[in-house]
């Protein structure tokens, strides 16, 4: 009878219940009906046990960090570095783009600030350019998914922590996926060049003026560097890596570009401290929601379901790309492997596929939904950076989505592409 | 509705003196999370001496950062929820319908609070492994956290019983 609580949390969820309150209200009310009061201390304390994390604190300060670079003006010399390498090929400002989020996307974990970061800078450079807004506005989009692939990633430390998984291994397993997506959108961006006749944005650049280019971007670009070889080198904790993270990005901001003053920083810790406060909330009660999913034996019964569709893991993992991805329109990444996450991970790997292979096609399939109609967050983003309708930036990303959705189906039938990176470090 | 009026008025500057307070005191935590944490590298690379309470202080500082803004993101509406089915319903119904879920956020939040206090309680009886002081002052935060929330919640069923009561679509705060 318990199980009931799983239909009642989609019903809240989908009358517009917030995905907390649906978390903790559905289990709640079926532990009363149940007779089951004396849980609901144990339902409290686990939410406690879930925010009182040394790993989670990684996410208050990659998003400050990714907010620090951006109000920085990081984001320029990232961008003039990108152009001094590609800028001259056909459709050179859409493939600056590109480039410029996938550098963004070593320094930020979110997709949401490398939309708002670069989409304000590239798409009025795009539509003087030549491009028009609504192309600019859905590539803004399309490549800012790379964000929370390339690592850092806010929902990889989310999903870590809840499924206890290694951070390091999963950070190191999305790297070849990040640069995937993003190889894909410039070889689309490629042949739609031809097609359409983008324009080139600026002559090629010698070697030296990308050097100059290179010398200004150095700083920002050691960001990466930084965070990444410290986590993966075993000289930080993915937390130590982000608090180290967000102290480069003021030195960066406050002394050597001068962009941010001492007084603006109240501003920007509280945005962040808001932000944080909406995800350890929410990973608080999907702790609490996993203790009564596990109370429920909800997975041996999902499991013993599942099998009877097929028990071929291929075709399972077909079916449940499918399903995330519809889910993805609809909810943002992070709630989604909240609540996903503690339901289908076990049951996948019960069916043998490695924990990490999960969590990346979990993970790169719920960030593509953030991008996708009718719910994509980044859509949304990018519409206000924009000021074109969603709609009609969701006409203008679908060609861009496709290669994206096959960059999930080559992720999940491929493995190596995710496990090869953190199999070569001995991480998995 | 002069009353009601009245009741908004008063939980809305309730909540706007916590939220201030919150603001106030959440960037401080926020660098004190970072200084400590900054403290521990140093003092493990440099010093070659690892400090023992860094991490835990730090997690106490982000409990009360989270506690003391969660409730002015609540206000916000910067709680996810599928909103898809009260945009395509009529206001009435859509109204009718945030109403619910309102009073079951309420009721999940007075719950927590409860809870809250009764954690908070039973905190004394242990202490901070790494320094100095009972755990009660930690666990604290979770009763202000779930207790200003509450307060936030209140305001906006508030609103909502006044949007029904004049028919009208109502103002901000108007997420659930």
């Amino acid at each position: 009878m318990l199980i009931l609580f799983l239909p009642l949390f989609l019903i809240f969820l989908l009358l517009g219940m917030p995905v907390f309150f649906a978390m903790l209200s559905a289990p709640g009310f079926m532990l009363v009906a149940q007779g089951m009061d004396r849980d609901l201390p144990l339902l409290f304390r686990n939410i406690y046990n879930g925010i009182d994390s040394f790993p989670l604190m990684a996410i208050p300060f990659f998003m400050l960090a990714g907010e620090l670079m951006n109000r920085g003006g990081i984001t320029l010399s990232l961008v003039n570095f990108s152009q001094s390498f590609i800028g001259h090929v056909r459709g050179g400002l859409a493939h600056v783009n590109v480039m410029s989020s996938m550098l963004f996307a070593g320094m930020s974990g979110s997709a949401v600030a490398d939309t708002s970061a670069i989409g304000s800078m590239m798409i009025p450079a795009m539509e003087k350019n030549g491009y028009s807004r609504k192309f600019a506005a859905a590539i803004t989009a399309a490549s800012s998914v790379i964000g929370p692939i390339i690592p850092p990633s806010g929902i990889m430390i989310i999903y870590a922590y809840t499924m206890e998984v290694s951070v390091a291994a999963l950070f190191a397993a999305g790297v070849v996926p990040g640069l995937l997506v993003g190889l894909g959108l410039m070889g689309m961006i490629a042949l739609m060049a031809k097609r359409y006749d983008f324009p080139i944005a600026a002559p090629k650049q010698t070697w030296k003026q990308r050097a100059v280019a290179g010398k200004s971007a150095a700083l920002p670009l050691l960001t990466p560097v930084i965070i990444l070889g410290g986590i993966l080198g075993g000289i930080f904790t993915p937390t130590e890596a982000s608090a180290v993270a967000v102290a480069y990005a003021l030195f960066i901001s406050i002394f050597v570009l001068k962009t941010i003053k001492f007084k603006e920083l109240p501003e920007i810790f509280n945005k962040s401290a808001k932000a944080s406060a909406v995800v350890l909330l929410l990973v608080g009660s999907a702790i609490a929601f996993k203790t009564v999913v596990s109370l429920s034996q909800t997975v041996e019964q999902l499991a013993t379901w599942v099998l009877t569709i097929s028990d071929n893991p291929l075709i399972l993992l077909f079916l449940i790309n499918i399903v995330l991805f519809i889910i993805g329109m609809f909810l943002d990444a992070g709630p989604a492997i909240i609540i996903l996450g503690p339901i289908l991970a076990p049951v996948f790997i019960n069916l043998g596929i490695d924990p990490i292979h999960f969590a990346i096609i979990m993970s790169v399939n719920l960030t593509v939904g953030l991008a996708t109609p009718p719910m994509g967050l980044v859509l949304f983003v990018a519409s206000s950076v924009s000021g074109v309708k969603v709609e009609t930036i969701s006409k203008a990303i679908l060609p861009f989505l496709m290669v994206e959705i096959l960059v999930i189906f080559l992720i999940t039938f491929i493995p190596s592409i995710s496990m090869a990176v953190p199999q070569w470090l001995g991480l998995a | 509705m002069f009353f009601l009026t009245f009741a908004i008025n008063i939980f809305s500057k309730i909540n706007f003196v916590f939220a201030k307070i919150g603001r106030s005191i959440a960037w401080i935590l926020v660098s004190a999370m970072i200084l400590t944490i900054l403290l521990q590298v140093f003092c493990r690379y440099v010093l070659n001496d690892a400090l023992p309470w860094p991490e835990e202080v730090a997690r106490a500082f982000m409990i009360w950062m989270m506690a003391l803004v969660a409730a002015d993101a609540y206000r916000q509406g910067s709680f996810v929820a599928i909103d898809l089915l009260q945009d395509m319903l009529p206001s009435k119904l859509s109204t009718a319908l945030k109403f619910i879920l309102l009073s079951i956020a309420c009721i999940v939040l007075y719950q927590l609070f409860v809870l809250g206090i009764e954690f908070f309680q039973r905190g004394f009886r242990t202490r901070a492994a790494s320094f100095h002081l009972s755990r009660a002052w930690i666990y604290l935060a979770m009763p202000v956290c779930f207790g200003t929330m509450f307060l936030v919640n209140i305001e906006m069923l508030l609103s909502e019983i006044k949007s029904m009561c004049s028919n009208k679509k109502t103002q901000e705060p108007t997420s659930c």
